[in-house]
């Protein structure tokens, strides 16, 4: 079967009350099977459920308190962030996810932009309460179901309404929400070009559109252990939770030691589902663990959130030979993921551009148009930006009608609204798979020529052997950049012989001033590069 | 280079710290003890740590086989200087 064919098969997409309905039917299903495994303790579906029932139901007890229809889940890789989660869900509100590695200002931003009015709360989260309670003056519902005393908290906030574990309501008392597939499922802020997160609010609909294709097309079921490697600020963590618990199977979170040795974890855990960014296997390659053969139980292996080399694939399929992989592609707009690229033996390769695996073929439901600046479709094997839409399209950002304007827009004669990805792509000629060749705001100006920095970057990969590999304009100028500067990810090579390689073939404008070695480069907190980093250690900020 | 003793492994550790705690402009370490918990201190998340042990390897002209850490002893500065010690003695 031809791949576009096979990854547009029509999906069967019912009217599902909600995105914890999946969990749910598991729950009644797989009771007594584990819905997570989390500090290598199993949790089991009834467990779950009974959590997330009691968390739901004390937050509709409270619900004369809801402004909005979000809640602020502040919890981290324990069993009170999944059980909050699936609760607030199940209480009939959006869940708001916030991550106490981030840094408390960022918090705080997020939870006050959202204007959630109820926050849970998890045991090791609780000593950031205190700056997210300082500057609000309204009543806030707290809910702290892992927390037996919170007498200090009490004094402190009087304010405040505290309801501590002993005080969450029975779950008897839960009474099942309102459909609406239009209902915010979760608020996530994502990184904005100004430098102010935006907060994208994904619908139910969206994201059991997503849910029910994937579960299918992976053919999920209770026999599967799959990775929880995404935070719940990341998008990705959507993937992990829903999926598997759609069909009982059971998600695997690392603790923060485990993360050391992902290896390690796949073979302990016997993990059959596999996803995380590609960074993640850059790294492994890089450390040696990715021995042929290492890691048997896998059946898949998949890849979203940026760039994967071509010879990552191929180096994590020879130590996961069992599994297949796919490399997704989607922005959080788009929920989770809206294109994939199954990785084929002696037909791959000749499909990737630069170095960079191809992002696929759109899931079922979704649209894909490749247009130019003016927003007109390009020819076919010509490059332009992405736009998408269909069933997973976010109903836009959260009380920024202006931001949502700019992005979701209506092109030129389709009459239909599509979501600007801001994202480079070839559109493919024929059957074959769009490819990912950067960011459109990855072009600059460099003494007055239009530099492509994916273009710099791939010149400098295939020079080097090297998986990462980022390029900033250097220093800024008024008509744009002086120059391009690189950072490579690995030990320092002939550098000489490099830039010959480079020169060889790039013009002079494109041709790297300075390489830049570094043992691990600048994240953030999503694990992908950070370029604003990369450019303040140059000295001078954006 | 001969091959390091564990004294030795700690001492570069404590050298890539500071580095660390001067780029984010803190208070360097006083001391190391046995016990201390680099991960659970906060000091280092995984990645952080991943690329500890990868300059350690550097530094000493060898290479520390990762497959073979046990992440929930070797975040502790005793154990991690030891076993980083016994790899690169173990060197071909």
């Amino acid at each position: 079967m031809a791949v576009a064919a096979e990854m547009s098969a029509s999906r069967h997409i019912p009217e599902s009350p909600g995105l914890w309905w999946g969990f749910m039917r598991s729950a009644e299903q797989f009771s007594g099977r584990p819905a997570l495994i989390i500090e290598g303790k199993p949790l089991y579906y009834w467990q779950l459920r009974e959590m997330a029932l009691r968390i739901a139901a004390t937050i509709q007890a409270h619900n004369e308190h809801l402004e909005t229809p979000l809640v602020a889940v502040f919890a981290h890789r324990s069993a009170t962030a999944f059980a909050s989660v699936l609760g607030s869900l199940l209480a009939g509100t959006g869940y708001v996810p916030l991550n106490r590695t981030f840094p408390v200002t960022r918090t705080r931003f997020m939870f006050e932009r959202s204007q959630c009015r109820t926050i849970i709360v998890d045991a090791q989260s609780l000593p950031q309460l205190n700056a997210l309670l300082g500057g609000d003056d309204r009543q806030l519902l707290v809910i702290a179901p892992d927390l037996q005393d919170l007498q200090g908290h009490r004094q402190q906030w009087p304010r405040h309404l505290f309801i501590d574990a002993r005080e969450l309501e029975s779950s008897a008392a839960w009474r099942e929400p309102t459909r609406d597939q239009h209902a915010i499922a979760y608020l996530l802020f994502t990184s904005g070009s100004t430098g102010t997160p935006k907060g994208v609010m994904v619908a139910h609909g969206n994201v059991t559109s997503f849910v029910d294709y994937m579960a299918d097309h992976l053919q999920v079921t209770e026999q599967d252990i799959a990775s929880q490697m995404f935070d719940l600020t990341f998008d990705l963590s959507a993937f992990d939770m829903f999926v598997a618990w759609e069909r009982g199977a059971c998600l695997c979170c690392p603790s923060r030691k485990t993360l050391i040795n992902p290896g390690k974890f796949i073979q302990d855990q016997k993990l059959t589902i596999w996803f995380s960014v590609p960074s993640t296997v850059v790294l492994m390659k890089q450390l040696g663990l990715l021995k042929p053969d290492r890691f048997p139980s896998l059946r898949w292996s998949l890849f979203c959130g940026e760039p994967l080399p071509v010879s990552c694939a191929e180096a994590w399929l020879k130590a996961a030979p069992n599994s297949i992989l796919e490399n997704l592609y989607g922005p959080t707009e788009l929920t989770i993921a809206c294109t994939g690229y199954r990785w084929r033996l002696g037909r791959s390769a000749a499909e990737a551009e630069a170095g960079i695996v191809p992002i696929g073929h759109a899931y079922p439901g979704m649209n894909v148009i490749v247009v130019d600046d003016s927003l007109h479709e390009v020819e076919p094997g010509e490059q332009g930006e992405l736009l998408m839409n269909g069933p997973q399209m976010a109903l836009g950002y959260w009380r920024d009608p202006e931001k949502t304007n700019s992005a979701f827009i209506v092109p030129p004669g389709r009459g239909q609204i599509f979501y600007r990805t801001g994202d480079r792509v070839r559109r493919p000629v024929g059957d074959g798979p769009l490819t990912h060749l950067g960011r459109t705001d990855s072009q600059v100006k460099v003494l007055g020529h239009r530099v492509e920095l994916g273009e710099v970057e791939a010149a400098v990969r295939q020079a080097s052997g090297m998986d990462s590999v980022v390029a900033v304009g250097w220093p800024a100028s008024a008509s744009g950049y002086g120059g391009i500067e690189v950072f490579i990810e690995g030990r320092s090579i002939d550098v000489d012989r490099l830039r010959e390689l480079i020169t060889f073939q790039l013009p002079d404008y494109m041709v790297p001033r300075r390489l830049h070695f570094m043992n691990r480069l600048p994240r953030n907190a999503n694990g992908k590069f950070d370029r604003d980093a990369m450019r303040t250690m140059l000295g001078g900020g954006k | 280079m001969n091959s390091p003793t564990p004294e030795d492994v700690r001492r570069f550790v404590a050298h890539f710290l500071n580095q660390k705690l001067r780029e984010r402009a803190q208070a360097p370490l006083n001391n190391l003890p046995d016990d201390y918990d680099l991960l659970l201190s906060g000091l280092l998340d995984s990645l952080a740590f991943v690329e500890m042990i990868a300059a350690t390897g550097e530094h000493f002209d060898g290479e520390v086989d990762f497959a073979a850490i046990d992440p929930e002893k070797l975040t502790i500065i005793g154990p991690l200087c030891a076993f980083v010690s016994e790899q690169l003695r173990d060197r071909p």
